[in-house]
This record gives structure tokens, sequence and C-alpha cells, in this order.
């Protein structure tokens, strides 16, 4: 017989290494027609890295996510940085290409003052022009800033910088210390039908509530929720790599060892919960990770 | 090296190769149609997914000389010349392929599901991407039909693929 | 399959010109007749006052998988590129006392063939340098790379690895990491212990906090080895100049760290080395330390050719790092209202037969095993133990997942216990703004509450109390 029940978790994850620093370096460099490239050694390994960064960049230009191209991966070309692992880009990668931005920006902003008649402090980027704050009427195509940064200044509007989260060393007896700049919060509720002759687990719905800080993409984070969620529904109730006595793996191909499908898929839904991390590229701090409270979830047996 | 003659993508094209070729090799290496994906060799995960008349199968299953004469379709002739074929317009809008590898082989599942059914339910839907492990089971053209190869994904279990390639919207639209 | 047999007839008989003449409810495929793109322009998502944090901005590279043109690893070749392939041990515990390649490198269209000797450093590790690239004398788990081929293609290098004939000398082995941690157990790695990294976090006094505990409630749960099982298998390609300059493609997620591992085994200098980070088709954490670039590295030098190295499947989950399976114990003391007054955990993972992230795991894992409660009296200790089994690493939350089982699983028991609410229980240790973590640092931006009360809003948690 099936019974139904429901289960409730909720979760920390932080950002970023544990106490050692892991820092990132970024280049952004704006063209003659207001469009820029972002250099970063970042990987893209598919949850949409570059996008969000095209997009922290483009806000701190005051452009639009189409206009900026980001290259990465490449240790000749590209500055260091620590990489794609522990959900760290958005918030240590996505802070030094903002700061390399407005590095950037700041060489615009002094063509800008001498066209515009004013000093660079009282100028802001919006929508592809850089204009006087409060006035707004008297601006410049920031491609024509950015022109005029290579002929007239002849300094091209190049920013370099990097960024490292700021932690204090823990005691090696007590474990006391600041191991993280930030951390990020979820929970999720999920249903689950359980036959109580075979113990089979049916999930049926999940509902997940994310933090994230500002949310870059908000499209891109529930996928990511999402593809946490599959991975937890795979975690708690299907995977697992079996040894025999010789210490052999008995399942190592995806026949054997159980991958959840998508009749295995509850129906999910996702909401962001709204937070502010002044520490992060405009308010974010990341998701990667914390979407695996799924397993924590109504399981009822002790042993996953 | 035995000469083989496929029609893909809708021309006729023909490459000499050793026997034990599979239509993945043959796809990939012959033809330089690399949307095809190696994801385990034995049919288990379906990236390989490519559609022989009209039929979804995994092309690592199947040798080269078991497609000569036949239509193959791979992810490269979905979309012509001036548009992306619906199905990559959805997927593309909504964000749902993440890191991609699974991609082509979700998009052919789907589009051979829609050619044999125009009206599908959800659950027809969910159904054309579970993978059926093959696990080294040659397949042939003619035990394949009723055998249907589905595509496998890690990142989003398929379920953002559905949800957020509106696929339901689409049908609707074609009705 | 239901297509009516005038069309498959048709389709048989008639060229793809007539056919794309035809009406639409034949339903063939589309003819794509190869030629540019792109195809119709990404339309501008520009907005009044961009704000381009917070938009939906679609992904260009979803463009480029749909249309499966993205570039993988295995979708690149090189002109005269090799094709390499590793010979793995088989075997959990042993010496090596022969390996004899004659026949492998007799062969026609084997280029190379690399054992563990021939690597200048043959170690490597993010904390402990303890994974050689290719075993030399010993062999630590059944995953263990013992020899590498190139040939000119993949089934010749296959057949090559098959012809390598090594002589192993069996030697004790232990797979439980309960078993490993005592004092009799083998050890994995002479002399050094099998446990080879630990961790512990105090504060508070909790000897004094459970004395004052209306219920103490223990509870021990366990979780199992997992592999990310990417749909894209580890591949790299390796390409030297003329001038001694080393180019390496690859799925790592770190390409610095890549190029430093690099450099450090094959003694170069680092200006000396490019490393390409190509688009991958999922890591979750399985793909950020070095598995074969230095060995399709010193393949390539030796054969004068690129040389290309894809695992099978097979080696993604023997030869590649897995989730560590944790033993987790937990004693809670509770107050008569459900406040957490004391917690004590002890987690001993399986730290697999090489150390790779698992000093990384074991620390995040401690400080997060206490979960996101605010716990004034609070003692940690935490364990890594080898075994001979394939190496446990990094794996997207590094721990974090597997005490989140067990913290929240040991929060329904404490509910439970005392006849309250789940969600209520929860609200009422939650951290808040300012609350000090279990090393004592104080949190900012926390919004753990709010996202128990979002979820059980929306899911209806209240409404639907059985």
């Amino acid at each position: 017989m099936k019974r139904r029940g429901r289960g409730i978790a909720c979760m920390w994850y932080p950002i970023g290494f544990t106490v050692s620093a892991n820092p990132s370096a970024a280049t952004v460099m704006v063209n003659e027609d207001g469009t820029a490239t972002v250099l970063t050694g970042t990987v893209e390994t598919g949850q949409g890295s570059l996008t969000v960064l095209a997009q922290i960049a483009a806000e701190a230009l005051g452009t639009s996510t189409e206009d900026i191209h980001v290259v990465s991966a490449d240790t000749d070309a590209t500055p260091m940085d620590t990489g794609a692992i522990a959900s760290r880009t958005t918030y240590v990668t996505g802070n030094a290409i903002r700061m390399a931005a407005d590095n950037a920006k700041a060489i615009l902003f002094e063509a800008a003052a001498q066209v515009l008649g004013v000093e660079p402090g009282q100028l802001e980027a919006r929508d592809r022009n850089i204009q006087v704050k409060g006035f707004p009427h008297r601006k410049i195509a920031i491609g024509e800033a950015a022109k005029r940064c290579q002929l007239v200044l002849g300094r091209p509007p190049i920013g370099t910088a990097s960024w490292n989260p700021p932690t204090v060393a823990m005691d090696p007896d007590t474990g006391q210390g600041k191991p993280f700049s930030t951390y990020v919060y979820a929970t999720q509720i999920a249903e689950v039908d359980v036959d109580d002759e075979t113990g089979e687990v049916e999930v049926i719905r999940v509902v997940a509530a994310h933090d994230c800080g500002t949310p870059v993409n908000p499209m891109l984070v529930e996928g990511q929720i999402e593809g946490g969620i599959a991975m937890g529904v795979g975690f708690a109730l299907q995977e697992e790599i079996l040894f025999d006595a010789a210490g052999t793996q008995v399942n190592p191909n995806l026949a054997n060892y159980i991958l959840p499908t998508t009749l295995d898929m509850p129906k999910i839904e996702v909401h962001i919960v709204e937070s502010y991390d002044p520490t992060g590229p405009f308010g974010a701090k990341g998701v990667g990770r914390a979407d695996l409270g799924a397993d924590g979830s109504g399981h009822p047996q002790r042993d996953l | 090296m035995t000469p083989v003659t496929v029609i893909v993508n809708g021309h006729r094209r023909t490459a000499s190769v050793a026997p034990e070729t599979t239509l993945l090799e043959l796809l990939r290496d012959s033809f330089g149609l690399t949307g095809a994906k190696l994801g385990c060799d034995v049919g288990d995960c379906g990236a390989c997914t490519v559609l022989v008349d009209g039929q979804a199968i995994n092309a690592c299953l199947m040798f080269a000389g078991q497609v000569e004469g036949r239509h193959v379709l791979t992810i490269e002739g979905l979309a012509s010349r001036e548009r992306l074929h619906p199905l990559q317009k959805a997927l593309e809008d909504n964000g749902a392929l993440q890191c991609g590898f699974c991609g082509p082989g979700i998009i052919l599942s789907a589009k051979a599901l829609l050619e044999q059914n125009p009206a599908p339910s959800m659950q027809d839907i969910r159904a054309c991407w579970k993978p059926v492990p093959m696990h080294g089971l040659r397949q042939d053209h003619r035990s394949r039909w009723g055998r249907r190869a589905g595509t496998a994904c890690r990142r989003c279990g398929s379920a953002t693929v559905v949800r957020h390639g509106k696929i339901e919207t689409w049908i609707e639209s074609r009705r | 399959m239901d297509r009516k047999p005038e069309v498959i007839e048709l389709e048989r008989r008639e060229t793809p010109g007539k056919l794309q003449g035809l009406e639409d409810n034949l339903r063939l495929p589309a003819v794509a007749p190869g030629g540019d793109f792109p195809i119709e322009k990404l339309v501008s998502e520009a907005r009044q006052q961009t704000h381009a944090v917070g938009q939906r901005a679609t992904r260009s590279d979803c463009r480029t998988h749909g249309l499966g043109q993205t570039k993988y690893i295995a979708d690149l070749a090189l002109p005269g590129m090799l094709h390499a392939k590793i010979k793995r041990a088989g075997i959990a515990s042993a010496h090596i006392t022969r390996i004899d390649t004659a026949a492998a490198e007799a062969m026609p269209g084997v280029m190379a063939v690399l054992i563990g000797r021939d690597i200048p450093v043959n170690s490597f590790g993010p904390s402990i340098q303890d994974q050689p690239l290719l075993a030399h004398e010993r062999v630590f788990h059944a995953g263990d790379g013992v020899a590498a081929v190139a040939a000119v293609t993949e089934q010749l290098a296959a057949d090559a690895i098959e012809k390598i004939a090594v002589t192993y000398e069996p030697m004790p082995a232990v797979f439980d990491p309960m078993a490993a941690m005592r004092d009799d157990a083998p050890k994995v790695h002479p002399p050094n212990s099998n446990i080879y990294t630990t961790k512990r976090i105090a504060k508070g006094d909790v000897a004094k906090a459970f004395k004052e505990s209306y219920l103490t409630l223990e509870g021990r749960f366990c979780t199992q080895m997992v592999e990310h099982a990417s749909m894209e298998p580890h591949a790299a390609i390796a390409d030297w100049d003329a001038n001694g300059r080393l180019t390496i493609w690859s799925t790592l997620g770190r390409i610095n760290l890549g190029r430093a591992d690099i450099a450090r085994t094959l003694k170069l200098p680092l200006n000396r080395i490019r490393v390409i980070g190509t688009i991958v088709g999922g890591n979750f954490g399985g793909k950020n330390e070095i598995t074969q670039e230095p060995i399709l590295a010193l393949l390539a030098k030796k054969s004068g050719r690129p040389v290309r190295g894809i695992f099978t499947r097979d080696e993604e989950f023997t030869a590649t790092t897995t989730r560590h399976p944790f033993v987790m114990e937990y004693s809670t003391g509770v107050s008569r209202e459900g406040h957490i007054l004391a917690r004590t955990v002890r987690l001993i993972i399986d730290g697999g037969a090489y150390c790779s992230w698992t000093e990384t795991t074991l620390g995040k894992a401690s400080i997060l095993a206490a979960g996101p409660y605010r716990i004034p009296n609070l003692l940690i200790e935490a364990f890594a133990v080898y075994t001979n089994k394939t190496m446990t690493g990094a794996m997207r939350g590094f721990g974090a997942p597997q005490v989140c089982f067990a913290y929240e699983s040991h929060m329904d028991d404490i509910a439970n216990a005392l006849g309250i609410d789940p969600l209520d229980i929860r609200l009422r240790n939650a951290f808040e703004e300012g609350s000090e973590s279990p090393t004592g640092q104080t949190l900012h931006s926390v919004v753990i509450k709010d996202s128990l009360l979002k979820a059980a809003q929306q899911f209806g948690w209240r409404e639907a109390r059985p």
C-alpha cells in the first residue's frame, strides 16, 4: 500500500574555499563602440557562469548583456582564476569582474568628463551612455568616450582587478575562526509516496526556497536548483557504487549504476528568497551546491 | 574496407570503412558530424541518439553497414538555413541546455516522439527521454521497431528541459 | 512505429529534392543544406535604465548546444593526432613486480608506450601528493593506471594495453573505513597511519550542557559512495611545438592549478605550458585535478605527435574521484521546549586510496555538520581514513549533502521525541542575522528562517498537517 509522507530539510552552504586564499583576477576591455570583452581564467562547466559574469560586467559598465563577450579558460590569455569550484564563481570572479569594470569605467569617466564639462565623480554609466548624475540629458555614448580614451586621452579603457574573500584562520584545536566570507541558505520540502510492502519511494513534489543573494540570472538559478534536486533524488534513492570482496567495483556502467531519469523527477517549484549580500557583486552570493538538501527531506531510513 | 552509402540529413553520402565501424563512428569520423556524442559506447546513455528512418536509435549500437541506403537525421540536419527548429528555439529561449552534451540526443528523441505522436501526453514526453539501457546489445534495423533510445541528462534530469523547454506550448501551436 | 507504408516507400524511391516539395503531413526530416549560421540574430534584451543583473538573459551557448555545434574535446582533432589508452590494475592492493611492454611496443600503429618510471615527478594531489600518475611499484586501488599507450586509432590503443603484461604480488587490503581505523588494520600507505587528516571544532562546555538537558538523543547515519557521472568523460589533448612548449586542451575546471601540477610533474617552467579549458560536458567537482594530462604530454613527446585521451565510461567510475561515504554519529541535548543546548558530532569519512580533495571535504563538512542552528555548546571531531578503494574527492557539496542528511534526519527525530512540529523546531533553533556560527563567526545576510517560512507557505505545510 502506498503511504504519503512529507519531509522538510534546511541547510547552509559556504561560498569559496575554507580559509585559504582563492583569488580570481579579471580584465575588462571596452571597445571603441562601447561593447566590451572580459578576460577570466574561469571555466564554463555548464552552469552558465559566462552568462552570469557578462551580466555583472554589463551592470557595472552600464551596457547590456549582449554587448559583453567573455573570453575564458586559457592560461596564455586569461588572468589567473582559482577555478569553477566551491560555488565561488558568481561571488569571487564576479567581484573581480565588477572591480575590473569599475577600473575601466574610471578611464572612460576621465575622457567623458572633459567633454561634458564636469568632474569624473559626477558621472554614472547607464543605458550605454555616460551621463551626469541628476541631469541625464547631459550625456555621451560609451562608445564615444571609449574612442576619446584611445585617440585623445591616450589611455585605452582597460581595467584589471583581483579579489579574494576575506577569512580568518581557524584555531587548530577549537576550530574557531572565520573560514568563509559568506554562506547561502535553503529549505526544501518533499512530498513522497512510500510503498509499505516494497519500500519503494516515489518523490511526488519538491518545493525549494533558496537564498543566493541577489539572483544575477533567475532562470539559471532555477536551472541549477532543479539540477541539484535531480542529483539529490539520485543520491537519496538510487545511486550507489558497489564493491565486491576484492575491492573491485561491481557496477561501473550506466545500466547498473542507477541514475535518475525524467520519470523519476518530481514536480518542482523553485522560489528564490529575497536577500542582499553587501560583500558580493551587486549583492549576489551564488547557488551551486545548496540544492542537494533534497536528500535530507522526508527520508525515513537511517542509511541512504 | 567496405563502401557505405547513407542519406544523411537529406544528402547522399558515401564512405569507405572497416566492417566493424559503428554508425556513430561513421557520422563523427567519416562525415565530420560531431553532434552525436560518445557517452558510454554501449547504448546505456543515449548521447549518440540519431534518427534512422525517423526512429530514434543509439548510433553506437548499429554498424555502418546496417544503414546502407537509409535516411539518417542528425542534429546538424534539424535547423534550416533560415530558422532553428522549434525544439531548438524552445530550449534556447528557456536556458534549458546547460552543459549541452545531452542536447542533440534530447532534441532528436523528442523529434522522434513527435513524428510518431503529434499530441503526446506529459507522460509520453517524459518517457521519451528515459534511456533504455542496452548495455552492448547490438541493434539492427529489423528489431529496432519498438526499441527506443532515450537520452540521459545528469544536470537537469530532463525535467528542466520539459518545464523550461515549454514543449507543451510548442505542441499546442502545431495543432 | 506507425508510419504510413506509402510514405516509407516514397522515401526509398525519391530524391531529397523531390521529397522536399511534398506535403508537410509526410513529416520528413528537415533538409539542411549545410550552410552558414547564424540563423536568427539573438534579440537584444536591453531594457530602459539597463539592469543586466536580474535579467533572465539567454545563454549564448544554448544556441550552439542546440545546434550540436559545441566542440568538446572529443570533437577536436589535430593533424596526425594519436589516441591514448591507460591500462588499469584491476587489483586493489599489490606490489608490481614486473611490467612487460614489449608486445605492445611491437604492434604496428603503436607509437609510444609509457610507464610510471618514465615520469619525472610521478606524484600529485591538491593537499598531499600521494597519488601517482601511473602506479610505479605499488597499486593502491583497482582503478590505478599502470601503463599507457598512444596509437593511431582508439581501437589499436585498447588492443595494445591488453598486450601489456603486468605481474602483481597481492598485498593485504582494507575496504571498510571503520576497520581501517583500527591499529591492527593493514596500512594503505605505510608507514603512515590510515587516519590521514582530522578536524576538531569545540565551543562552550558540552559535558555540562548535556547534564542540564531535558532530553538527549543519539543518531547514526551513513551515506554511500556515488559518482559524478557527467555525460562527458574526462578528456584531454597534448601537443608540443618545436620550441618545447606544451599545449594542453582539457576538461579541467581549474586550469591554473592544472598548469602548476603539469609543471611540477614534468619539471617544466610554468610559461612553457598552456592549458586551455574547453567547454565541458559536466564537472560536478570531478574534473578539478589532473588525471591523464602529464601522461598524454609524455606520450606526445615520445611519439612526436599530438595525443588525445578520452576516458571510457568504466574509467569514469573506477579511475576518477567519487563522493566520500560518511559515517556520522550525532548526540544532541535539548531543552523541554526543543532548544538545542549541546551537540556532539563524530564524522568518519572513507578517504579512498588517495587524499585528493579529502582535506577540503573534511574541513567543510565539519564546519557545516552542526547544521544552521544556534548551538552554544558544541564538539565536532572528524576523521578521514585511507581505504583501498576508488579515491574520494570533490563532488558537488564537499560533504555538505552528507551532513545535511544527518542533521536534518536527526532534527526530525528530535521533533518526534518532543512532539514538536518539524517546521517549528527548526524555526526555534535556526540562525538569525548576527548569530554565531560553530566557528565563532558572526553571520550576515542570514535568511534561513525566511527560506523555511517561504517553502512552508508555498508547500502548504500548515494546511496539510496530518
